[in-house]
C-alpha cells in the first residue's frame, strides 16, 4: 500500500455501493454480508485485494469504513502527507509499543510503531468523541 | 512473604570498638543480627510462620547472587535453594541456551522504548528472583525443549537463529512508548525482540488470573512470553487456521460464530491470541479444546481449531500436550505415591520424541512453605491484580 492507497480510498469513501462496484470493476457477489468492524455492526464488506488492497465496509448502500492493513512500502511519514493538522494518539490495539494517530478532519486513522504501520483506516470525517464512540475500541492494557 | 527490613546500621564509634573479625565471620555475624533479630521479633509478634527443617518457624527471605543474578532463598535452607538456583540457571543455559540476565532485560527495554525520557528508563531496576519464578521458567521451557539450544539444530526451525536467547527480572516495566512514558506496574511480562530477551516483572509476584496457582500462572507468562518469539513465524498460518476469526493480525473479522480465542487478553490481536493459544496449550489443554463453557463466538469458548494449530506444529518440533495429573484439577499431592508424570520432549523428530520424568513436586512452582491457590478453586476465575 502506498500513499496513493489512502488517496484512493478518501475517493471511494464517497462513492455509493453501485459506483464503488462501476469505478472497481466488482460484482454484487464480492459483497459478504453479516460482518462488524470494530464498533461499526451490521455491515457487509467488499474486498477484493486483486482490484482495491483496502477493505470497504459498507452498510445502507455506503462506504462507512476503509481498512488498509499493514503496508510494506509506505511510512507514517509518507502517509502524514495526506493528511494535514495534529493528529490525536491513541492506544492501538496492534501492541505496546504501537501508537493509533487519529486525524478525525482529515477521516484518516494510522497504527504506527515510528515508520512501521500496522494498518491505516479511513472513514468520514467526524468529531473524535464520534470516533471513539462509533469506531474505536480501545484495546485493554498490554500485559503480556 | 514479607518483606525483610536490612539489619540497622551500626555507627562508627560502636564499629571500631568492636573486635575485629574475619570477614566470613562478619558475614556471619550480620546474617546473625538481621535475620536472627528479626526471627526473635517475629517469633513475639506472631507474624507468618511457615514448617522449615526444625518446626514452626519464621519465613525468613535473604537474597544471594547466584550466576550474577539476585536470587531469593529462604534462611532456613539457603545452601539447598542457593544450589537449586544454581542448577536451574545451568540447566537452563546448558540445554535451551538461554542466560539469565536481567542487565539485558533492562538495556532491551531501553533499546525499545527510545521516545521515553531518559529519566525514566535510568530508573530502571533489576528484581530479585524467587525460586518460583526459576522453576516456572524451566518448567516453561521444557515445552519448548526441541527448538531451543542444541536440539534446535535437528528441529524444523534449525535455519533460524533462536529467537530468545536470555530471560531477566526487572522491577518494573514502561507503559508506553512516548515522552510521556513512565514505569508501571501491570506489565507481567514482554519480549524484546532486538535484544532476543524476554523480561519477567515484579507484577507477577502473586498475579494470579488464568490459573489459581501461581506456579502455573508464571509458568503461563513464560510460555506466552517465549511464543512471541519462538512462534512468531508461524503468526500467518495460525490467522489461517483460526477460521475466519482473524482479518490479519490486527482486526477480527466480525463473523457470526468465527471461534473466538480462549482467554480475553486473546482478543488483543491474533499475536496475542496465538500465544495465549500456546499457554493454554501446554497448561491445560483440555481447557484450549473444550473451552470455560462460553458460548461459541465468545472468549472462553471451545477451542478446536486452535488447538489443532497447537498440536500440528507440536508435532514437527513440541511435545504432544501432556496427559497428565497436572491437568486441570486433578493434581495429586507431592507424596501420593503417584507422583511420576512425563513431559515427552521430541528429539528434534528424528524418533518422534521421548521422554523426560519430572517429579511433581518439582513441576508444582509453590516451594513449601509458600502460598498456594486453595484446592478446588475454580480455574480461570478472575481475581484481582496482585501489584506489589
Amino acid at each position: 500500500m502506498a500513499a496513493g492507497d489512502v488517496r484512493t480510498a478518501m475517493e471511494l469513501l464517497e462513492l455509493s455501493e453501485e459506483e464503488l462496484l462501476a469505478r472497481l470493476g466488482a460484482d454484487e457477489d464480492d459483497i459478504e454480508p453479516g460482518v462488524r468492524y470494530e464498533g461499526l455492526e451490521n455491515l457487509s464488506v467488499l474486498y477484493r485485494p486483486d482490484l482495491f488492497p483496502g477493505r470497504i465496509y459498507l452498510r445502507d448502500g455506503r462506504p462507512q469504513i476503509i481498512y488498509l492493513s499493514a503496508p510494506e512500502d509506505t511510512t507514517e511519514t509518507e502517509l502524514r502527507g495526506v493528511v494535514h493538522g495534529l493528529g490525536v494518539d491513541l492506544p492501538s490495539r496492534a501492541g505496546k509499543m504501537f501508537n493509533h494517530r487519529v486525524y478525525v478532519e482529515a477521516g484518516i486513522a494510522i497504527s504506527a510503531d515510528g515508520d512501521e504501520i500496522a494498518f491505516v483506516e479511513v472513514f468520514p470525517p467526524c468529531s473524535l468523541a464520534e470516533y471513539e464512540h462509533d469506531i474505536y475500541r480501545e484495546p485493554g492494557p498490554f500485559i503480556r | 512473604m514479607k518483606e525483610r527490613s536490612p539489619a540497622p546500621q551500626v555507627d562508627a564509634v560502636e564499629r571500631s570498638a568492636r573486635p575485629r573479625t574475619r570477614p566470613e565471620s562478619s558475614r556471619v555475624l550480620d546474617l546473625q543480627r538481621s535475620a536472627g533479630n528479626q526471627a526473635t521479633a517475629d517469633l513475639l509478634s506472631g507474624a507468618e510462620h511457615s514448617e522449615g527443617p526444625i518446626g514452626a518457624q519464621p519465613v525468613q527471605r535473604w537474597t544471594e547472587t547466584v550466576e550474577g543474578e539476585d536470587v531469593e532463598v529462604s534462611f532456613w535452607r539457603m545452601k539447598k535453594e542457593k544450589a537449586e538456583a544454581a542448577a536451574i540457571i545451568k540447566d537452563i543455559k546448558d540445554k535451551y541456551g538461554i542466560a539469565l540476565d536481567s542487565k539485558a532485560t533492562i538495556q532491551g527495554i531501553k533499546d525499545q522504548y527510545t521516545n521515553v525520557p531518559d529519566k525514566v528508563k535510568n530508573s530502571l531496576e533489576t528484581q530479585k528472583w524467587r525460586l518460583i519464578d526459576l522453576r516456572s521458567l524451566q518448567r516453561a521451557l521444557a515445552f519448548y525443549a526441541p527448538i531451543l539450544g542444541a536440539q534446535r539444530a535437528s528441529s524444523t526451525r534449525k535455519d533460524d537463529a533462536q529467537e530468545v536467547t536470555s530471560v531477566g527480572k526487572v522491577k518494573q516495566a514502561i507503559n508506553t512508548n512516548k515522552p510521556i512514558g513512565k514505569l508501571d506496574t501491570t506489565t507481567l511480562g514482554e519480549y524484546f525482540r532486538a535484544k532476543k530477551n524476554m523480561g519477567l516483572f515484579k507484577a507477577s509476584e502473586g498475579y494470579k488470573s488464568d490459573f489459581p496457582d501461581e506456579g502455573d500462572q508464571l509458568t503461563g507468562t513464560f510460555i506466552h512470553e517465549i511464543a512471541h518469539g519462538l512462534l512468531n513465524y508461524a503468526q500467518a498460518d495460525f490467522i489461517a487456521a483460526t477460521d475466519g476469526y482473524w482479518t490479519d493480525r490486527n482486526t477480527k473479522s466480525g463473523k457470526a460464530g468465527a471461534e473466538a480465542p480462549i482467554t480475553e487478553y486473546g482478543e488483543t490481536n491474533a499475536a496475542e491470541d496465538m500465544c495465549e493459544a500456546a499457554m493454554m496449550y501446554f497448561l491445560k489443554p483440555n481447557r484450549l479444546k473444550n473451552g470455560d463453557g462460553a458460548a461459541a463466538g465468545t472468549h472462553g469458548n471451545p477451542c478446536p481449531k486452535r488447538f489443532a494449530f497447537m498440536e500440528k506444529i507440536g508435532k514437527d518440533w513440541v511435545p504432544p500436550p501432556p496427559a497428565t495429573p497436572l491437568i486441570d484439577d486433578e493434581v495429586k499431592p507431592p507424596g501420593s505415591g503417584d507422583d511420576k508424570v512425563m513431559f515427552a520432549e521430541a528429539s528434534g523428530g528424528t524418533d518422534g520424541g521421548g521422554g523426560q520424568e519430572y517429579d511433581i513436586g518439582e513441576l508444582t512452582s509453590t516451594p513449601p512453605g509458600e502460598s498456594s491457590a486453595p484446592p478446588g478453586e475454580k480455574p480461570g476465575a478472575p481475581e484481582p491484580t496482585a501489584v506489589a
